[in-house]
């Protein structure tokens, strides 16, 4: 990756407070796992927010200092993986022409990010041209996770993927799973009926129709990064946590997930931005209060213990309170 | 459990470790071509050692070859064996089966010292039906000798390949050069049909692609979550990684790629 030596870089991303873009999951006092996917329209996979030198810049960091945790693919998936850089960096540039360009000649391609300063020519096809593999490549310029599902055999198998902000799941050790099988630990979901019946559903997406749905979870602090390799660091916050920082350290947790049909390889392309949301923010909304006040008090405890919540729920609750209507 | 009746036609040893009754039914069906029981009764005496079977022709009068390892029996029942040359054999339902794909043409059969009785009838089934077959025989030790198993192969056509080390690049090589009409069939002590598998389907080798299953006891192993390195399951749900000394949480997650439960870092 070239810097660029024109005058074009360091383009601003527009600031937009996070309460008016935060998406808000919740549509209902109630939360249940549904099969809660929508049409995505404008068909785009891509989100850019003011967090974006911040977010990637750390994606990069942890993608140099942990490979192996942060970036896996099964070697047939190579195919795939340079349809998918194809589709985003054409996304990329016709979506955002004030931050990315792309110029094709024949195979010859080349790339420039002009928020990062950066710019990289490579041939389409030819792995020696670019630094690593064209799903890291391109996962480098975004904040998304991406995540590569195969689809054989009558199921869809996690086959490649950059994942640097996980909500508590490893890519390492989730590689080369089914469906079902990697979303096994999820109580309710995996053994109700309902995940064979989403399976059946990502299965017959179709290219050009794209999907996206809302997931979301509570984060203890403000970091990205909740794998399970690092429990150890960020687990303990659980511990910590009290009346008075209750407000600063619980963060809602949104993932934004996308799906796309890969059609070449006949693959899904799984991106999942994630977005994060103090609660001492997020009671400024007043109807947002009151209805995070709602799902927590009637949630499953099946489901507050999978997300991880369950030992500080009452806290959580007890704090939304003072904001909600006698 | 359903259980098959047949009438000893013929018996013997091959490569004087193993013994073949050959056999009609009489009650029953046998429905698949090839596999492994757990015991088998020989004129209404029980003998509880594994056998394997191959079906050599469908429909009435099903003929059958039966082969257990005299190794495993006692001298009693390794004599019982000698001197049955009539009479009746019956057995279960098979435990494990493998399927011979009959849109590949061309077939690997992975197997040890473990999975030669295994083997035997995959290989009769094979020739039967005048498949393309080449086998890879994992050799544990330099004392070990596969001889009389190769001259068996040998003698159905096939090649015999010895591999002294389940060395995991060069065998990738091998896998890799295979083309798509190729099916692997794996009959294995645990670690190397744990590890053959997972090789195989990190290069892309699909489920139909590979069948067979393992000899012997299976290890349960965790994956710490913390330093990705395998060990043996304990009975307690709660352990320290012996690698990196993490407090380990081992839940129910399971990898079949990696065969390993996942143990999650605990406070």
């Amino acid at each position: 990756m070239d810097q660029m030596s024109d005058v074009t870089a360091g383009k601003k991303i527009q600031d937009v407070p996070l309460l008016d873009r935060f998406p808000f999951p919740f549509t209902g006092d109630s939360y249940r796992y549904s099969n809660n996917s929508r049409a995505l329209i404008p068909p785009v996979c891509i989100d850019i927010t003011p967090e974006y030198e911040e977010e990637v810049i750390e994606k990069r960091r942890l993608l140099e200092l942990y490979p192996e945790r942060t970036y896996q693919s099964l070697p047939h998936t190579l195919a795939a993986q340079w349809e998918i850089l194809d589709m985003l960096m054409n996304e990329l540039s016709h979506i955002y022409p004030d931050y990315f360009s792309m110029d094709k000649r024949g195979d010859r391609y080349t790339f420039r990010n002009y928020l990062l300063n950066e710019e990289q020519t490579f041939k389409y096809g030819d792995l020696s041209t670019l630094p690593c593999e064209p799903l890291d490549f391109i996962g480098r310029h975004v904040q998304e996770d991406l995540i590569y599902l195969q689809q054989r055999d009558g199921d869809l198998y996690m086959d490649a993927g950059q994942l640097c902000f996980p909500a508590n799941w490893s890519l390492a050790f989730d590689l080369g799973m089914s469906y079902l099988q990697f979303h096994s630990p999820v109580p309710i979901y995996s053994d109700s009926g309902l995940a064979e019946k989403v399976l059946r559903f990502l299965m017959r997406i179709e290219a050009g129709k794209p999907w996206t749905r809302l997931n979301w979870t509570i984060n203890v602090g403000k970091r990205l990064d909740t794998s399970p390799e690092t429990f150890g660091e960020w687990g303990r916050g659980k511990l910590a946590l009290n009346e008075e920082n209750v407000g600063h350290q619980v963060h809602l947790r949104t993932e934004d997930q996308r799906l796309f049909r890969i059609s070449g390889s006949n693959g899904i392309l799984f991106s999942i931005h994630t977005h994060l949301l103090p609660l001492e923010v997020l009671v400024e909304n007043r109807s947002w209060a009151e209805r995070f006040y709602r799902v927590l008090e009637d949630i499953p405890d099946p489901i507050a213990e999978y997300k991880g919540f369950i030992t500080f729920k009452p806290l959580m609750i007890q704090y939304l309170q003072k904001y909600v209507k006698a | 459990m359903v259980k098959t009746t047949y009438h000893i036609l013929q018996s013997g040893t091959l490569m004087s470790r193993f013994f073949y009754i050959h056999a009609e039914i009489i009650q029953g069906e046998l429905e698949k071509t090839t596999g492994r029981v757990h015991g088998f009764e020989i004129n209404g005496i029980w003998l509880d050692h594994p056998a394997t079977f191959v079906r050599l022709s469908g429909g009435p009068g099903q003929h059958v070859r039966l082969y257990t390892d005299l190794q495993a029996c006692s001298e009693p029942e390794t004599l019982l064996l000698r001197e049955t040359k009539s009479g009746t054999v019956r057995f279960n339902s098979p435990s494990q089966t493998v399927t011979v794909h009959e849109n590949k043409h061309r077939y690997l059969l992975l197997t040890d010292q473990t999975g030669i009785l295994q083997s035997l009838p995959l290989l009769v089934a094979l020739g039967r039906q005048g498949r393309l077959t080449e086998v890879y025989y994992f050799q544990d030790h330099d004392r070990e000798s596969p001889n009389a198993f190769g001259k068996f192969v040998k003698s159905l056509s096939y090649p015999f390949h010895r591999i002294r080390e389940l060395e995991e690049s060069s065998f990738s090589r091998l896998l890799r050069k295979q083309t798509v009409d190729v099916q692997l069939l794996i009959v294995c002590d645990w670690d190397k049909y744990s590890r053959l598998l997972r090789l195989s389907r990190n290069l892309g080798y699909a489920n139909e692609d590979i069948e067979g299953y393992f000899t012997g006891e299976k290890e349960e192993r965790v994956f710490c979550a913390r330093c990705y390195k395998i060990q043996k399951k304990l009975a307690e749900p709660e352990m320290t990684c012996r690698h990196c000394g993490t407090s380990l949480s081992v839940s129910k997650h399971y990898s079949p790629r990696i065969e390993a439960y996942l143990g999650y870092v605990s406070l």
